[in-house]
């Protein structure tokens, strides 16, 4: 297995992503839009025909753009909706990167979209609203 | 809408520079719009003036007039690329920031995925500098050369 | 058909609420977060096949939420496409289908020992296409909706 960048570090890393497996994001200050994320696919995580499972894009999605929200806001906020498109599958020893940016903010929501990909190529897009808690935002 | 009230209401509706006419559309978009439309190299951009007419009763755009208007830029993008006839089988809609009247609408959309049956798109609308609706779809392709 | 596939062992032993079997997983992944359970409730309804309304459930345990004791919303998103895909793949012969999209809502906050459930709804089949949605509930009180979309594969 590849080490992961020096520059990454594990987030969320408790309950149900701890328990999938970590993924990896990128350092970067409170208050940056955009966040980077790796991931290393294992055969636990795959479906029937031995690509990712759904579920698992899902959740890796909504951890990146989650965690991408808390790194603008400094505040974890909660997933309200959330969309994803799959365009092809992925199979067992990828590493995945997401990319995630916020597009709007306001004082309660965010808008975020995600990319996950492999090698560059898009596998699955999704766009979620987060809301956020503006007691508990620190930037 | 009669010509006359479409050849006036594409006059009123001041499009900034590059923008033509959309004259070919089917009734419900000419009725809504009208729309214009221009090139940025291959990329597609589609305009239309916000009216007191396309407002909800809070005097801001209406989601409904975007999410049509959304529904034909995703479609010109895809057939762009595809060059096959197309449905939409799903679009889903964030609804960003508000608009009012007076305010030039403009959006754009790129395929992110086409393969044999259908295509996914992404779009996204302007109201100036503002990012005010972004929406992604996936289209059903009837391509002419598939059997079946 | 996939008839060579290989019924897995879910992750841990979890006995099934009154009713509901231990359901039968193919994958991987869903072993891994499993066990789920289902039933066929004819009362209720014929169901997307005539067969009596298909109900299936979980119930959330430590492994499925976050730090503040909720549930994950990528562990529903998980079992949504894993119920949602038990209709693409019975009404496609146990033939393989692919999720193209999925559109998801979170009502309410889960927590650990709820049980969700859903009665997976076919909305449309139509050449190679499938909509399928469901409202997730715990006690009858909505806490999660999915509408999808598939493509139905066909026999290799």
């Amino acid at each position: 297995m590849r080490e992961m960048p020096p520059d990454y570090a594990p987030v969320a890393n408790e309950g149900y992503n701890a328990y999938l497996g970590s993924i990896y994001k990128k350092d970067a200050p409170v208050g940056t839009p955009t966040g980077h994320f790796l991931f290393d696919l294992k055969p636990h995580h795959l479906n029937g025909g031995g690509t990712a499972h759904g579920g698992l894009i899902m959740s890796l999605l909504d951890t990146s753009c989650g965690a991408t929200v808390a790194q603008l806001v400094g505040a974890s906020g909660s997933t309200v909706s959330f969309n994803c498109d799959f365009l092809d599958g992925v199979q067992v020893g990828a590493r995945l990167e997401i990319a995630a940016r916020v597009t709007q903010k306001t004082k309660t929501v965010a808008f975020v979209e995600g990319q996950l990909m492999k090698d560059g190529n898009v596998l699955a897009t999704a766009r979620g609203i987060w809301r956020i808690f503006p007691e508990r935002a620190s930037a | 809408m009669s010509d006359d009230d479409l050849e006036s209401a594409l006059k009123n509706a001041r499009p900034p520079e590059g923008y033509k006419p959309s004259r070919q559309r089917g009734p419900f978009t000419s009725h809504n719009g009208p729309l214009f439309y221009k090139y940025e190299g291959d990329k597609l951009w589609q305009g239309f003036r916000a009216l007191e007419r396309h407002t909800n009763s809070h005097g801001i755009l209406h989601g409904g007039m975007l999410m049509a208007f959304a529904d034909g830029v995703l479609a010109s993008a895809v057939y762009l690329e595809t060059k096959a006839r197309a449905v939409t089988l799903r679009m889903n809609s964030d609804f960003v920031a508000m608009a009012r009247p007076g305010e030039w609408i403009e959006g754009t959309a790129e395929v992110t995925r086409a393969g044999r049956e259908v295509a996914f798109v992404e779009g996204r609308i302007m109201a100036g500098d503002r990012l005010i609706f972004t929406a992604t779809g996936v289209f059903k392709l009837f391509r002419r050369d598939k059997r079946g | 058909m996939s008839s060579h596939l290989k019924p897995l062992p879910p992750a841990r032993e979890v006995a099934a609420p009154p009713g509901y079997e231990i359901m039968t997983l193919f994958d991987p992944f869903e072993a891994f977060v499993g066990p789920f359970f289902d039933k066929r409730v004819p009362q209720d309804g014929p169901g997307f096949d005539g067969k009596g309304e298909l109900w299936a459930s979980f119930f959330i345990d430590e492994r499925h939420v976050n730090t503040q004791g909720i549930c994950h919303g990528g562990m529903l998103m998980s079992f949504a496409d894993a119920t949602l895909g038990i209709i693409a793949w019975r009404i496609n012969n146990q033939n393989p289908s692919v999720t193209l999209s999925m559109q998801t809502n979170f009502l309410k906050a889960g927590r650990i020992g709820d049980l969700v459930e859903v009665r997976p709804r076919l909305e449309r089949k139509a050449s190679g296409i499938l909509f399928a949605s469901g409202s997730f509930e715990v006690n009858g009180e909505p806490l999660f909706t999915a509408t999808s979309l598939w493509k139905l594969k066909k026999p290799s």
